[in-house]
């Protein structure tokens, strides 16, 4: 027929699911591995299970290998997948406190106690690229395997309580330096994906939305409230990664077991404008919490800094009311990568209806426009002539 | 997707609990004319944006009896219609059809088809802007205070400045309307032309926003009222002598394409954006 | 193309075939819709009854662990403990709660129908955060001598006939859509199974 370009759908999509598939492969390279992925591009998967609210490091893999390394893609098919999953049970709260540290640091206190762990951290790498990386083999492989040997013996594990630090913010709260927690911590969660979010939201659901949000979209709404457009004061209190244990009550004696452990990132963050949520009460900090799955500190810290100003402006306290960040609808709404690269990404789609209608709707504003500027024109002329001297 | 796949899934992909909670919303939905009803609508494994709501609506509500159209624009082979269709009976086994006539469910983005809907049959719209209040009051938690207090005097003063500066309404596609004189509703990016086909219908509509979270409802026989002004009447797109090139139709909503000459360069056509309605009225079925 | 969807279970198909049913019903208050023969019949109620079966199986196609339920017989709120609140408890993961915190209430008899005037209806915020109620009736007609009704779903009015119902009925049922948008949706479902939907916006005359 030959009148609407968009139609022979079925045919178009399986070609186009074809020549992706092709595309990924037309460069004739070795196809990579799931343990590759997971292993080398350690970031990538966490990222992708994090903003994919799924832990499945495997999976993840799969994924950033289907989404050719797009991170928000990948994280979209982990969702997706998550969707059809059945909930078996739901796990025991698990606590930071019993996270087996790989790294913790603290920025409020030059020494704390259990002392600071750089750990695998990239902050102070001169970021020059690495030819050498270009070409590495098994020797290379074999080679860091037996220098990770070394540094670990050189580290001196205790054998007991491997990686087990006090908190920072134990202290602080035993110091009675913080506010208490906004909400009943001992109140079943909020789940979003099983209600309905409506606004004023539990804390919960606020931290399981900002948990699974896109990183870019937390670090560019935290900066903002940091750098002019609010009045965060964020000091790092702790952050943490490493592993943590996974806990179920058993169905039987409702007894914990442990069902495994987890890689994750955990941050505290203290706001220095002292709460007046209750004004009895005498001035204490605010503590913002974060957390992602695997490796993720500029989500945790994004996070912590957000949660921190959001619970600043519900208190109604001395900050916060300033700055789109401390506006939680705002935050909470616009800050799903899932959620808003596909809506960003559906007009794409066919829209030549509305347009359509825009288009009789401009007619009509462009045909009164014309009437007015007619009318104004006479009216011009016809005062032009009346002033004119007879 | 290999055949194997689909075994992983239930019947209409999602599970029983994510049914009924969309079930739930429905009713109450029904209950509550134009009201936007919440509801948690599950991750699905099509973008947001892209009719997840009105997908979750359609599968939340079929039966293995049905007939299912889905179209897009108005057209049943558009890309996106294809592929919601494909997902839909992949896993359900439906029969699907162009004819809306033969059809007991139709789900659809941005119009209503040409023929007259029957009580037999319910039409899921796919929802992308829940709230017509967005215009004017873009928090939630203060847009659904007014909604409760039927508080729409922002939004006549938003319409009644467009007047002003353009002579017109100059809201083109879903164009707000009263719900049986009590909500204000998004009539979802249908055009005007469609906009009273909503109102005292014989079908039920169902409206779906996955992103948005939100499912409302305009049942049969359900006065729909556009805002328009005395002076300023609700006007639709049709303009007088409008002809379809391909059907010759008079009494449809028209969309414009490019058709090709046989000898290069080209021109500028109308023609039905239904067109299983132009089709058959080609083929004398109609 | 192959056809590789799973087919529903017997479960599922009752349930999808009930809830177009309800919905049918609560689209067109007025037209009466049959609900389908239920899978199993629950136990029996306290004075012995057998309660509607219709009304039961419809019901527990809509709860879950997400919801609250309640139900009363003879005028009076059943317990946790009675057997047909724990079949309903065990086959759905709802749990029994108070009557004015219930997303779902089933009425065994009319005798029950007062009990209306104690369910939640919403707030003007949350409309539908309210009760959904079954009530099981003897008989339901249309068209009939009782009630007439207009609103949203009607063309115009249409009669139903509900015989020998107690002139308590249509009080409770007022009193509980006062105040629109608040309310309680309402599902008449007689001994055949015949169901009638009465949403918040329908109103209801006496012929």
């Amino acid at each position: 027929m030959g009148y609407i370009a968009a139609r022979g759908g079925s045919e178009a999509i399986l070609r186009a699911e074809e020549l992706v598939h092709c595309l990924r492969l037309s460069g004739g390279s070795t196809p990579l591995l799931l343990p590759q992925i997971r292993d080398q591009l350690r970031h990538a998967v966490s990222r992708a299970m994090h903003e994919g609210a799924l832990y499945a490091p495997l999976l993840a893999a799969l994924a950033v290998k289907q989404a050719e390394g797009d991170s928000i893609e990948a994280s979209f098919l982990l969702r997706a997948y998550r969707t059809t999953l059945s909930r078996v049970m739901a796990t025991l709260p698990a606590s930071g406190r019993e996270m087996a540290c790989l790294r913790r640091i603290s920025a409020s206190f030059k020494d704390i106690p259990g002392g600071q762990m750089l750990g695998p951290a990239q902050d102070y790498q001169v970021r020059l690229l690495q030819p050498l990386l270009a070409q590495e083999d098994d020797q290379d492989v074999a080679r860091a395997l037996a220098r990770y040997q070394e540094l670990v013996e050189l580290g001196q594990p205790r054998p007991t309580a491997v990686g087990h630090f006090p908190k920072v913010a134990d202290y602080l709260r035993a110091e009675q330096l913080l506010v208490p927690p906004p909400d009943d911590p001992l109140e079943e969660p909020f789940d979003l994906t099983r209600q309905a979010l409506s606004f004023p939201a539990p804390r919960s659901a606020r931290l399981q939305a900002l948990a699974q949000s896109d990183t870019g979209s937390l670090m560019t709404f935290a900066y903002s409230s940091v750098r002019g457009y609010g009045d965060a004061h964020p000091t790092l209190a702790e952050l943490r990664y490493g592993y943590l244990p996974i806990r179920v009550a058993h169905p039987l004696t409702g007894l914990p077991v442990t069902i495994g452990e987890i890689e994750a990132t955990e941050c505290e963050i203290i706001s220095k404008a002292h709460s007046v949520a209750q004004s009895d009460a005498p001035p204490r900090f605010n503590l913002g919490y974060g957390f992602t799955f695997g490796q993720g500190e500029v989500k945790a810290m994004s996070m912590a800094i957000l949660d921190s100003v959001l619970s600043q402006a519900r208190a109604g306290s001395l900050s916060g009311e300033s700055g789109p960040a401390a506006n939680e609808e705002f935050v909470l709404l616009h800050s799903d990568g899932i959620e808003a690269s596909g809506f960003t990404a559906h007009y794409k789609l066919p829209h030549y209806v509305t347009f359509e209608a825009d288009l009789r709707v401009l007619e009509r504003a462009r045909d009164h426009h014309a009437a007015t500027q007619e009318r104004r024109l006479s009216r011009l002329v016809a005062q032009t002539t009346t002033e004119e001297p007879s | 997707m290999s055949q194997s796949d689909e075994q992983l899934y239930t019947f209409g992909l999602i599970d029983e609990d994510a049914k009924r909670e969309i079930r739930r919303s429905l009713l109450k939905a029904v209950a509550l004319p134009g009201h936007q009803v919440p509801f948690a609508s599950r991750d699905m494994p099509i973008a947001r944006g892209w009719g997840t709501g009105g997908l979750q609506i359609t599968l939340a509500i079929i039966t293995p009896t049905d007939t299912l159209k889905v179209i897009d624009q108005g057209d049943d082979a558009s890309v996106n219609a294809v592929n919601l269709r494909r997902l839909i009976t992949r896993t359900t086994g439906v029969a699907t059809t162009v004819d809306t006539k033969a059809a007991t469910l139709i789900q659809s983005r941005h119009r209503i088809p040409e023929e007259r809907l029957r009580s037999d049959q319910i039409l899921v719209l796919q929802v992308p802007m829940v709230d017509p209040l967005r215009w004017v009051e873009p928090n939630l938690e203060r847009a659904t205070v007014m909604h409760g207090e039927a508080d729409y005097a922002r939004m006549w003063v938003y319409m009644y400045e467009s007047v002003v500066k353009a002579g017109d309404l100059r809201i083109a596609s879903q164009y707000p309307v009263i719900v049986n004189s009590r909500y204000m509703m998004d009539t979802t990016p249908i055009p005007r032309w469609d906009v009273m086909r909503l109102h005292m219908a014989e079908t039920l509509f169902l409206f779906g926003a996955g992103r948005e979270k939100r499912i409302y409802a305009v049942p049969p026989y359900t006065p729909v009222a556009p805002l328009e002004f005395e002076d300023y009447p609700f006007r639709t797109e049709y303009q007088p002598g409008q002809r379809c090139a391909r059907c010759g139709a008079e009494e449809s909503f028209l969309t414009s394409h490019f058709v090709p000459g046989p000898h290069g360069g080209g021109a500028w056509v109308a023609s039905c954006s239904d067109t299983s309605y132009c089709d058959q009225r080609l083929t004398g079925q109609g | 193309m192959t056809q590789t969807a799973p087919p529903p279970t017997p479960q599922e198909a009752f349930s999808s075939r009930t809830f177009r049913l309800l919905l049918d019903a609560l689209a067109r208050p007025g037209t009466l819709q049959r609900l389908p023969e239920p899978l199993a019949p629950p136990p029996a109620l306290p004075n012995a009854t057998m309660p509607n079966p219709y009304a039961v199986a419809a019901c527990l196609t809509l709860i879950d662990q997400e919801t609250g339920f309640a139900h009363a017989c003879s005028g009076a709120w059943l317990a946790p403990d009675q057997p047909l609140s724990r079949w309903m408890a065990l086959r759905t993961n709802a749990r029994l709660c108070p009557p004015s915190l219930a997303d779902y209430v089933i009425l065994h008899d009319a005798a029950s129908a007062p009990l209306l005037t104690e369910l939640k209806q919403g707030s003007l915020t949350f409309p539908e955060r309210s009760a959904t109620a079954f009530l099981c009736i003897a008989e339901l007609s249309s068209p009939g001598a009782t009630w007439n009704l207009r609103g949203p779903g009607i063309n115009g009015t249409l009669t139903v006939g509900l015989p020998g119902v107690s002139a308590t009925l249509l009080p409770a049922i007022l009193a509980t859509r006062a105040h629109f948008p608040l309310g309680v949706d309402l599902f008449c479902v007689d001994r055949s199974g015949l169901c009638l939907g009465l949403p918040r916006t329908t109103m209801i005359g006496e012929v």
